[in-house]
């Protein structure tokens, strides 16, 4: 199995979960993996991956290290790996990640930047001297 | 000495309770009986059964009973295992401790299985399980961070110590020091699960139950706390 396969197979293990009709509203942060299937309003901010469930509505900006994407989001998204944007995804916002994967039928309206982690690092440790 | 605290509602359960006293005679477990509907002042009365060298104290009877002396010994110095002898209905808490009924409560008395639970408190209530609200209009703010809001009906649980058979097809519920876990139930598809180290509860219609036994309404605020109550439990039973 591919690695990133993994990673998304793993959310499942999650330590955050958000259910259908449940509604967030704030600054929402986490060291694990997270679920949403309900709706968000606010920021996103995790040390894990995220899967955005079919149903879920989301208003915010996000960070995370991994991402799948299945509902609609409105926010700008930085993810520091693996990106996966999948058919009935809709998302209004700048997309920042290391790698992506758009299945057909997704919407996207922003920029996206893909840098890989190592272009990534390196550019962080030229700023840093 | 076993100190035994026999709730008033007993006397509905006479048959039970004298098999639980043949089955305590029979694993030389006896001790003093004190009858929580006789005393005036319970917290006295424990303080000196416990300066005059109370080994444990065995509370029969129901979630209920089991809080109410929980809220006295978190208030307690000495530090003195607690068992349950689980009698009649509403006795979550001992299942959570691993203990059924009342005959296997004698046996996990006589091996003493000790484990240290660490407490949490609803607003100056403490509890050793759960509180419970109907999810319906209920607002949760969770570490002064995020709001969640709940608008259909449902079961919504904060828990201290999970229950001792996890939820079919569900997260896994782990206890953690100074931390709670959040679990709400609307449908089968719609379940919310997270940590956290302090939640606020609000719902303008309704109350939250504190262990299955006392109401309280809300606003709530529930964090773990440093207390820590020796319980004796089941096999197979950990909180660490």
């Amino acid at each position: 199995m591919f690695k990133k396969e993994k990673i998304i197979n793993n959310i499942n293990n999650a330590e955050t979960i958000i259910g259908e009709s449940v509604h967030v509203n704030g600054h929402f942060e986490s060291n694990g993996n997270i679920i949403i299937n309900g709706s968000v309003e606010g920021d996103i901010k995790t040390k894990g991956a995220i899967l955005v469930g079919e149903k879920s509505k989301i208003n915010a900006n996000i960070k995370a290290e991994e991402m799948v994407i299945k509902g609609e989001i409105n926010g700008n998204l930085k993810v520091n790996g693996y990106l996966s944007i999948k058919e009935l995804a809709k998302i209004v916002g700048d997309i920042e990640c290391a790698q992506i994967s758009i299945e057909k039928g997704a919407e996207i309206n922003g920029q996206v930047t893909i840098a890989s982690k190592k272009s990534k690092n390196n550019k962080e440790d030229e700023e840093e001297i | 000495m076993n100190i035994f605290l026999y709730d008033d509602y007993l006397d509905k359960y006479k048959k039970k309770v004298r098999k639980i006293e043949e089955t305590l005679n029979k694993l030389n477990l006896q001790g003093k009986i004190l009858y929580l509907s006789n005393i005036k002042n319970i917290d006295n009365t424990l303080q000196n059964e416990i300066n005059s060298g109370a080994k444990t104290i065995v509370v029969v009877g129901n979630n209920k009973t089991l809080n109410n002396i929980i809220n006295i010994l978190a208030n307690i110095s000495e530090k003195i295992p607690v068992s349950i002898i689980p009698v009649g209905p509403n006795n979550s808490i001992a299942e959570s401790l691993g203990i059924i009924n009342e005959k296997e409560a004698c046996y996990i008395l006589s091996s003493r299985r000790l484990e240290n639970v660490n407490l949490s408190i609803a607003n100056n209530h403490f509890f050793i399980k759960d509180v419970y609200i109907e999810s319906k209009n209920t607002i949760l703010n969770i570490d002064n961070s995020y709001k969640m809001i709940f608008q259909k009906k449902g079961d919504c649980f904060i828990f201290n110590i999970p229950p001792k058979t996890e939820f079919p097809n569900d997260q896994k519920i782990e206890i953690k020091e100074n931390i709670l876990n959040l679990y709400v139930k609307i449908s089968s598809k719609s379940k919310t699960f997270l940590k956290a180290k302090k939640i606020e509860i609000e719902n303008k219609e309704e109350n939250a139950i504190i262990d299955n036994s006392i109401k309280i309404k809300t606003p709530i605020l529930i964090e773990p706390t440093n207390k820590k109550i020796l319980l004796i439990v089941g096999k197979n039973r950990t909180f660490s």
